[in-house]
């Protein structure tokens, strides 16, 4: 374990630095010496003085984006997390189709956010969002035995905790056990009537179980606490279809692609479902639009995104430090 | 996909019933003071009829009691404020903003009926609207938690991210020792991080970054193929992109590719001369391919 966190922190500390040393061809034509040897700076680990020259070209040029993330990269290598963040945030702020002031504030944030959740679990190491987070990160790790383990021990903390009782509720319901899973829903229901997690999870129950009519009913109440859930008007289509009320099914997926234009399985049922009425172009348009977004995604990175948005939101290891001020001696 | 907005929905509307109760409490808790200074005595026992039904949760009880004093004279800002609560309670959002508009009008230093009246507009779906009326309650009162916490909710349905930071940033300040601000801090920066890549998916589908970051992220979780698969991705899109062949090399190393780390931490120096982590780097894969 000891061995793990310590490759861990050499692996976050020499990621830290490829950063601040990727800096080069950021600048643009005019000033380009001063910055171009301010970068040249942060590629020879000279942190301080790098940020003193952007600090000073920032004097003449505020507005320059480029000089303020060479500002943020060498305030992040003294350490200097918060400072960092906030030139971050004003290069997003003044320039927000700036790619790499998305990508250092984005990567910033990721890291601010565990170092608060290092601190949670500091102050408060038995505290039921501890628990959660433990849980969350082995159920990214698809450990879910230990994610359950934790789960519960989040419930035992906060026994009223509609959330913990939600996420065991998913948990088994990713197993398939969904009478188990039903069970976790229904305390979170009782405990918090309007609570569309546990709403949304007894219809995905009744759903699987094939009781439609429960399951459209569940529904139903998701959309009326949610309205704007796309997720709850796919499922209650789908719902919908399965009961053989086509229409009102078609009515419910056309939302779900109203307030989701993307949602690509709400074309594929629509594609069945005007099959199934007798409508063969609607159902050859639904269906071509569900193998453009198909292939969009394919093409697309977003599908990366999806597998980055669940490695992002992983809880870090809660004993692993993340690099405060990383010097180069400690890197390879 | 799904599952991550039904989660963050799901949060959301938590947080926004949990806060109506905060409200509630914290409101009842200043209303012994303000009724003593402004309410006309022959009205008060009414008054405090409404409060405590209120309380208890008799909500048409409470809606008669703070009807009839507002009829009998009592046209003062928290009666209509309190009567607003009634309504939101019963769900009735609309009745229940025509209240609170009228408790600031009569009172617009008022924080209280601003802040509940945010919780209303943001039920109703009235997301920038809520937003104003909620930064103008945190202006008036930046001390008061409550106000934070709802205009953090507004922040989070509107989609700033930097405002839901800053929020659960002043919230942290304000109430250091309670853990729930700082999981929620922890929360916003992750939210954040997020929303980064997403901007950075619109701007460039195909942006190195992406791929960089992917990289990046399944090196931290031990997933070295992957992570190589990533960074060579990433290498593709630009091949002169300093960092991508470095972290090539370091993962190669650790997998005991000692010639193909070599052939990368070449191709990084090729790019970056004088960049010093690579130069340690390749006096350790010298080092290793001494041994």
């Amino acid at each position: 374990m000891r061995v793990k966190r310590r490759r861990n922190r050499r692996v976050a500390c020499f990621t830290l630095l490829v950063w601040i040393q990727s800096l080069a061809w950021l600048w643009p034509a005019q000033g380009a010496g001063t910055l171009t040897e301010t970068s040249r700076l942060l590629y020879r680990g000279d942190f301080g003085e790098a940020g003193a020259r952007a600090r000073q070209y920032l004097k003449t040029h505020p507005n320059d984006s480029a000089a303020r993330i060479l500002l943020a990269r060498a305030l992040l290598a003294q350490g200097n997390y918060l400072g960092a963040y906030s030139e971050l945030s004003r290069v997003v702020r003044s320039d927000p189709k700036n790619i790499d002031g998305l990508y250092y504030l984005g990567w910033i944030s990721a890291n601010l956010s565990q170092l608060e959740y290092q601190e949670l679990a500091r102050r408060a190491p038995d505290s039921f969002r501890v628990h959660q987070l433990l849980a969350e990160s082995y159920a990214g790790r698809e450990n879910k035995a230990e994610a359950e383990a934790e789960y519960l021990a989040a419930l035992k903390a906060n026994p009223q905790s509609s959330e913990i009782l939600d996420d065991l509720g998913d948990l088994k319901r990713e197993a398939f056990q969904f009478d188990e899973a039903a069970k976790y829903y229904q305390r979170a229901v009782k405990t918090s009537p309007r609570d569309y997690e546990g709403v949304y999870g007894l219809g995905a129950c009744a759903l699987f179980n094939h009781d439609f009519p429960k399951a459209i009913e569940h529904f139903r109440e998701a959309t009326s606490i949610d309205p704007r859930s796309s997720a709850a008007r796919l499922a209650l289509g789908d719902a919908l279809l399965r009961d053989n009320q086509t229409v009102a099914g078609i009515a419910e997926l056309k939302v779900a692609v109203k307030i989701q234009p993307d949602m690509r399985q709400a074309y594929s049922l629509l594609a069945r479902a005007y099959a199934k009425l007798g409508h063969p172009q609607l159902a050859q348009e639904a269906l071509k639009k569900e193998q453009e977004l198909a292939q969009a995604r394919e093409e697309s990175l977003e599908r990366i995104l999806d597998t980055k948005k669940g490695l992002i939101l992983v809880a870090p290891e809660l004993g692993q430090e993340p690099p405060r001020n990383p010097q180069p001696e400690n890197h390879p | 996909m799904t599952l991550t907005l039904r989660h963050s929905c799901q949060r959301a509307w938590k947080g926004r019933f949990l806060v109506a109760i905060l409200l509630l409490a914290w409101l009842l808790s200043k209303i012994g003071s303000a009724l003593a200074q402004t309410l006309p005595p022959s009205l008060q026992a009414d008054f405090e009829t409404g409060v405590a039904a209120l309380k208890a949760g008799r909500l048409d009880e409470a809606e008669t009691a703070f009807l009839r004093v507002l009829r009998e004279g009592g046209k003062i800002s928290f009666v209509y404020n309190n009567l607003g609560i009634v309504y939101q309670m019963q769900g009735d959002q609309k009745r229940a903003v025509v209240q609170f508009r009228e408790a600031i009008r009569l009172q617009p230093n008022y924080a209280a009926p601003r802040i509940l009246l945010g919780a209303s507009l943001l039920a109703m779906g009235q997301d920038a609207e809520a937003t104003r009326e909620l930064e103008r309650a945190v202006k008036i009162q930046p001390d008061e938690p409550l106000a934070h916490v709802q205009l953090a909710h507004a922040y989070k349905r509107t989609g700033n991210y930097a405002g839901l930071v800053e929020q659960y940033r002043a919230l942290h300040s304000l109430q250091p020792d309670d853990p729930e601000f700082l999981y929620q801090l922890g929360h916003a920066y992750s939210d954040q991080a997020e929303w980064c890549l997403i901007e950075i998916g619109k701007i460039d589908r195909n942006s190195v970054r992406l791929y960089e970051t992917l990289g990046e992220s399944y090196h931290r979780e031990g997933h070295l193929d992957l992570a190589v698969v990533a960074y060579k991705r990433a290498a593709l899109v630009d091949p002169k992109q300093p960092g991508i062949h470095l972290a090539l090399a370091q993962i190669c190393l650790q997998q005991g590719r000692v010639t193909e780390a070599r052939k990368e931490i070449n191709e990084e120096l090729a790019i970056v001369p004088e960049s010093v982590a690579a130069q340690a780097l390749a006096k350790r894969i010298a080092s290793e391919a001494a041994k």
